[in-house]
């Protein structure tokens, strides 16, 4: 399972979450990702195993901008 | 067969039938007996599509996020603790719609609550709380609007 993770105004990291059906509709997760991050935020696509399970501290969560090397919502 | 009583209609008239392959288009008809005279229904005054539900989903964000099910969910953002966006895959067709959410307990019903935030004819976001703190846990969302 692939997810999309990008940097919040806040700093924090969201991460999104595609479903089977925004991947066949939306002809797969670049498409995906250029809708559902918001418009001029750099993304990039992750592996599932990459994102912690750990959530203990899950607000304090960081990403170095120069790691979003995917696209850039639009 | 469903036209078969003898003496209102010819059942000769009908001479096999086609088992529908998925749901009824608005462009297909049935025809059904009424007295001995046969009307003609087509489905598409049978549609009445403000009734259906537009979108549910059901995830949860106690390990990695990951959804359970859903429809017209395109996507999930998880925005930190207890905060998810959903993304519908079509957008409806104004932001003047309901939505029910129902969330597990994780340990305290204390000041427990939904809040719903920021609905737009493209998502909406649900923050969940317990004893005042964002939380989180198992979550479920239906949303009914044009």
């Amino acid at each position: 399972m692939k997810m999309i993770i990008y940097k919040k105004d806040d700093g924090g990291v969201a991460i999104v979450i595609p479903t089977n059906e925004g991947l066949e509709k939306l002809g797969g997760i670049n498409n995906l990702a250029k809708r559902d991050v918001p418009t001029g935020k750099k993304y990039k696509i992750v592996d599932e195993s990459e994102i912690s399970s750990d959530r203990t501290f899950r607000n304090a969560w960081e990403i170095n901008e120069s790691e979003l090397t995917d696209g850039v919502g639009d | 067969m469903a036209l078969s009583k003898a003496g209102l209609v010819d059942v000769t008239a009908i001479t096999g039938e086609t088992a529908l392959a998925s749901a009824p288009a608005a462009t297909d008809e049935l025809l059904i007996n009424d007295g001995g005279t046969i009307k003609r229904i087509d489905f598409s005054l049978t549609e009445d599509t403000v009734r259906h539900a537009k979108c549910w989903c059901k995830w949860e964000s106690l390990g990695t996020p990951a959804i359970e099910g859903s429809f017209n969910a395109a996507s999930i953002t998880d925005n930190g603790t207890g905060d998810t966006t959903i993304n519908f895959t079509t957008n409806l067709g104004d932001t003047h719609y309901a939505v029910a959410t129902s969330s597990v307990t994780q340990s305290n019903n204390s000041g427990k609550s939904d809040n719903l935030t920021d609905t737009a004819v493209g998502s909406f976001r649900l923050v969940y709380f317990e004893n005042g703190s964002a939380t989180d846990a198992r979550y479920r969302a239906i949303v009914f609007g044009n």
